[in-house]
């Protein structure tokens, strides 16, 4: 039940308006972050140094920096996958084959969140490659970032990068549970994760510890805007819990009338 | 449809025992009683506003009913799961398919 809701999630996703620019878009989106690093990097300013793209996590640097951007995009392209479905009527036509709704949320879910993993690991991919051509260009040596440190560093970096994709598909797909239109929940996601985020931790210091955007973007770079790797990887894997298990409440009990 | 007393001989496939239906303090379906013989050809007819609608989704578990009872093909009206494998499929306006 769980793998018939996972592939008839897939072939929705499959369609090639979506599956071209999902893929298409968020690697250009980690390609430009990594151009635009490589092109203002100098030999001591600039966001990272010359000398610091040199090193073994030289090659991940720009991917990392672009996390939030792809995470965003993940998240909205999953709430909005979710929340259409009620508005344009398909979930009403799948719950009445599928009505195990469990099931069918959990395979939805499964679905979408591999789609955008798989879509991530492709971008990430192609930013890769254009960093190494990149470093070429400014007379970067690659050397260090092919050792088994600065592989290390990749397949690392690889990793977050997919359990942040995981955590804002999730959060998305919950989103897109509750408000049940595509466009709010795409508004206030977005909105959430750039801006009001942005504002609480401004207007109350400390706060970034404990927010589900920071959290999941410490997970995606490693650590950062003073949230620890470890402290992200946490809240983070309670945020998801909380998200799954409200989405999942809330999908058992709601009536479906669109 | 046939209400209950009035049905011919034979198993019933839907039958249903005051399904009501409150969305907050409006209620659209009230104490609907059905009763459709197996192999009948049944029309389900009202004006605009009825409830026609919501009690089809109440029978095909897209909606919970507030109250209420009922039994189809067998299973329980409360467990849609039980019968919705062995029903027909229902298409209430073509959906839309995204493209």
């Amino acid at each position: 039940m769980i793998w018939a809701a996972f592939t008839s999630e897939w072939t929705k996703l499959r369609r090639p308006t979506l599956f071209f620019s999902t893929f298409i878009g968020l690697a250009a989106a980690a390609s430009l972050f990594v151009v635009l690093i490589f092109s203002q990097a100098s030999a001591n300013s600039g966001i990272v140094t010359l000398h610091q793209l040199a090193k073994p996590n030289g090659l991940v640097i720009g991917v990392a920096r672009a996390a939030m951007l792809l995470g965003v995009v993940a998240f909205g392209i999953a709430a909005s996958q979710v929340a259409s479905e009620y508005a344009l009527g398909t979930l009403r036509q799948l719950l009445v084959r599928q009505p195990r709704r469990a099931a069918l949320l959990t395979g939805k879910m499964l679905g979408t969140a591999s789609f955008l993993v798989l879509a991530v690991w492709f971008a990430a991919v192609v930013a890769l490659v254009v960093a190494v051509a990149a470093a070429q260009g400014r007379g970067v040596s690659s050397h260090a970032w092919f050792t088994s440190t600065g592989l290390g560093d990749m397949f690392r970096e690889l990793g977050d990068l997919t359990l942040a994709t995981i955590a804002y598909s999730v959060l998305g797909m919950a989103l897109g549970q509750f408000v049940r239109s595509a466009v709010f929940a795409v508004i206030v996601g977005f909105a959430w994760l750039i801006a009001v985020e942005n504002i609480i931790t401004r207007i109350v210091p400390g706060t970034q510890q404990w927010l589900p955007g920071a959290s999941v973007l410490a997970v995606a770079s490693g650590g950062a805007g003073g949230v620890g790797y470890s402290h992200g990887l946490i809240l983070g894997a309670v945020y998801l819990g909380v998200a799954i298990a409200a989405a999942m409440a809330v999908f058992l009990r709601s009536d479906v009338t669109a | 449809m046939y209400r209950t007393g009035e049905r011919p001989g034979g198993p019933l496939a839907v039958s249903t025992t005051g399904p009501t239906k409150r969305f907050g303090n409006r209620t659209v379906v009230d104490d609907v009683a059905l009763a459709i013989p197996s192999g009948s050809v049944c029309g389900f007819v009202g004006p605009n506003g009825a409830g026609k609608t919501t009690t089809i989704r109440m029978l095909l578990g897209l909606v919970r009913a507030t109250s209420g009872s009922g039994v189809i093909l067998g299973g329980s009206l409360d467990e849609p799961a039980s019968y919705l494998n062995r029903s027909a499929r229902l298409s209430s306006r073509p959906p839309s398919i995204p493209s």
